[in-house]
């Protein structure tokens, strides 16, 4: 058997366990332990295991996963979700659809303290889907509203999404994080368009809600505060190159728990919730890169890799056709697998064909987190859609997947835009970086 | 259950203690460099210690919490008989996974004593940490022994 055979063979056995169900960084793990095995001895499988393991745990950009998440648990448990949405809905709340509109603007800001998508739903499900359906919110627009809008968090800087990406691809995160800020904003202008426009269009779906005096919407501009500041420290002191991703996450993470301290809102209960939770995430992120890492090493020992985007770049299709397919196999691949694993998977092949082809690493990382998103969103996996059932019980899993499916297309549509328009994406981090 | 008990303990021990403390110390660290062009040069060393211990103190009851992703599309349709084979080969391949690490770690640990290695900035030696690294990594493969015990115990119940 020639290392090409193995190699496609791993990566047949690697389909089947996945999708048989074991559990993804295990199943890839062990792809890559056999395989490196076969072709050069256990040993080296044994060494290479904990090189990357070891190298993986100890990197200090890698802080910035577990950080970030802390940050946005800690926002989660001191209610700080709730006071950006007070603060949003009494100044948006007499637009058409006021409500919803509100849920995606404060997801939004939600989104650039945090670097995950369900803190969005996690944090602010339990009070706008409430308040919408007790203004007669028609439940789909609400739960899609909802669901969707989460999926700002990791196109709005700061993103664990962008994170792994930078260091899979050896690409800035600094650039990545400055690169998502104005396709977040696009995104959420967006969303809330089509929430007006629809609310225009059909007014029972989503009444316009109650107005609010100037000093009311002054007063609740206070409680939004300590989030504005700590966003734009971080992300002013990433744009003037002040500190790294890491140590804006050291920072942000202490001065929202200095804020919660001094508004009182920081317990015991709350601190413990907000660690296990973030490590809960982390180490099932750092699992799944420890393998991703291996089984790319074993396509790489046996060539797979160079056959593979020799065969797509040698082809003579013309680059905008090659990146629709890579873009239609991700909306596919999102429907089945989660978004980290999903691009851990599948970056090994494609990272090369898109930097042969031309295209921007920094461009490709938000078009990718952008189909990451939409697959947050599509049945039959997305967790999205499942982590809003969990909480509103009442509005079914068809309803959400419904309500959802709008959104779907608006994140398509804006995918289409941003490889049709890639300035839109690189503007802003080549004025802040040189490259 | 106790074993299971004791990863939990282990596992909120670690995370209450190494989180706030790498948020701390590099927010620490941020301050000291840019108001007072004073750095602690182990800060990163000491940052990345935490990480690695935190994963491997994770580790042992991230399978009993559930931790870890899977594509459960078909895992759910399966019939029960196919699905405990897919959770063995889940455990088999977890095991696999912890072996080979949990041997080479203390391979590693014999070799850092031996060449007396430290972290980059001279300050943490290296074999400790991999030690106490490859402690876990053991307590990790022996929660997967015990998940294999409970499942094939479930099995034989099951057959009853």
């Amino acid at each position: 058997m020639t290392n090409l055979q193995i190699g496609f063979s791993g990566i047949v056995a690697l389909i089947v366990l996945i999708s048989a169900g074991v559990p993804l960084a295990f199943g890839i793990s062990l792809i890559g332990i056999v395989g490196i095995s076969v072709v050069m001895g256990l040993q080296q499988a044994g060494v290479q295991l904990f090189q990357v393991t070891f190298i993986t745990t100890t990197d200090f950009i890698l802080t910035s996963i577990p950080l970030f998440i802390l940050m946005g648990q800690l926002v989660a448990v001191g209610q700080l979700g709730r006071d950006l949405y007070n603060c949003v809905q009494k100044w948006m709340g007499w637009l058409p659809g006021g409500l919803a509109v509100a849920t995606v603007a404060s997801c939004a800001a939600l989104g650039a303290v945090t670097g995950i998508s369900v803190a969005g739903i996690g944090a602010l499900g339990p009070i706008a889907l409430p308040e919408m359906r007790r203004h007669g919110y028609d439940s789909k627009l609400a739960a899609g509203s909802l669901a969707s809008a989460s999926t700002l968090a990791i196109m709005i800087p700061p993103s664990v999404s962008f994170i792994v990406y930078g260091i899979w691809t050896e690409t800035s995160i600094g650039q990545l994080f400055i690169a998502g800020i104005i396709p977040g904003i696009i995104m959420t202008i967006v969303f809330c368009a089509y929430i007006v426009f629809t609310s225009i269009r059909d007014p029972s779906r989503a009444p316009r809600g109650p107005s609010h005096s100037l000093s009311e919407r002054m007063q609740s501009v206070v409680g939004v505060m300590p989030v504005a500041v700590v966003f734009v420290g971080m992300i002013g002191g990433l744009y003037f190159g002040w500190f790294t991703p890491s140590e804006g996450a050291a920072v942000g993470c202490s001065a929202i728990a200095l804020i919660l301290f001094l508004m009182g809102r920081l317990t015991w209960a709350g601190i413990v919730e907000s660690v296990t939770t973030s490590a809960r995430i982390s180490i099932m992120i750092f699992a799944i890169l420890i393998a991703a890492q291996l089984f790319s090493r074993f396509i790489v020992v046996t060539d797979v890799q160079r056959i593979m985007v020799e065969h797509v770049t040698g082809a003579d299709f013309n680059r905008y056709v090659v990146i629709t397919l890579i873009l239609a196999l991700y909306l596919f691949l999102g429907m089945i697998l989660d978004g980290f694993s999903m691009m851990l998977l599948t970056l090994p092949f494609v990272f090369p064909v898109i930097r042969q082809l031309g295209f921007d690493a920094v461009w490709f990382g938000i078009v990718l987190t952008l189909m990451v998103e939409v697959g947050l969103l599509t049945p039959p996996v997305g967790l999205n859609c499942y982590m809003l059932h969990k909480i509103a019980p009442e509005i079914s899993l068809g309803e959400v997947f419904q309500g959802v499916l709008p959104f779907v297309f608006l994140c398509l549509g804006c995918a289409a835009l941003f490889t049709a328009f890639p300035e839109i994406v690189l503007w802003l981090p080549r004025r802040a970086f040189v490259y | 259950m106790k074993f299971e008990r004791a990863a939990r303990v282990i596992f909120i021990a670690a995370c209450v203690i190494a989180l706030p403390a790498i948020a701390l110390l590099v927010t620490g660290d941020t301050i000291l460099r840019y108001f007072f062009a004073w750095p602690l040069a182990w800060s990163q060393d000491a940052v990345g210690v935490a990480l690695f211990l935190l994963f491997c103190a994770g580790l042992p009851y991230s399978w009993y919490g559930d931790f870890h992703v899977r594509m459960d599309m078909i895992y759910l349709r399966l019939p029960s008989v196919v699905r405990m084979a897919v959770d063995i080969i889940g455990i088999v391949a977890a095991l696999a996974f912890g072996i080979l690490l949990a041997y080479r770690s203390i391979i590693s640990v014999a070799d850092a004593y031996r060449h007396n290695s430290w972290l980059p900035s001279g300050v943490i030696p290296i074999w400790p940490v991999q030690a106490i690294g490859a402690i876990f990594l053991i307590l990790f493969c022996f929660a997967m022994l015990d998940s294999l015990r409970i499942r094939w115990q479930r099995r034989g119940a099951s057959a009853k």
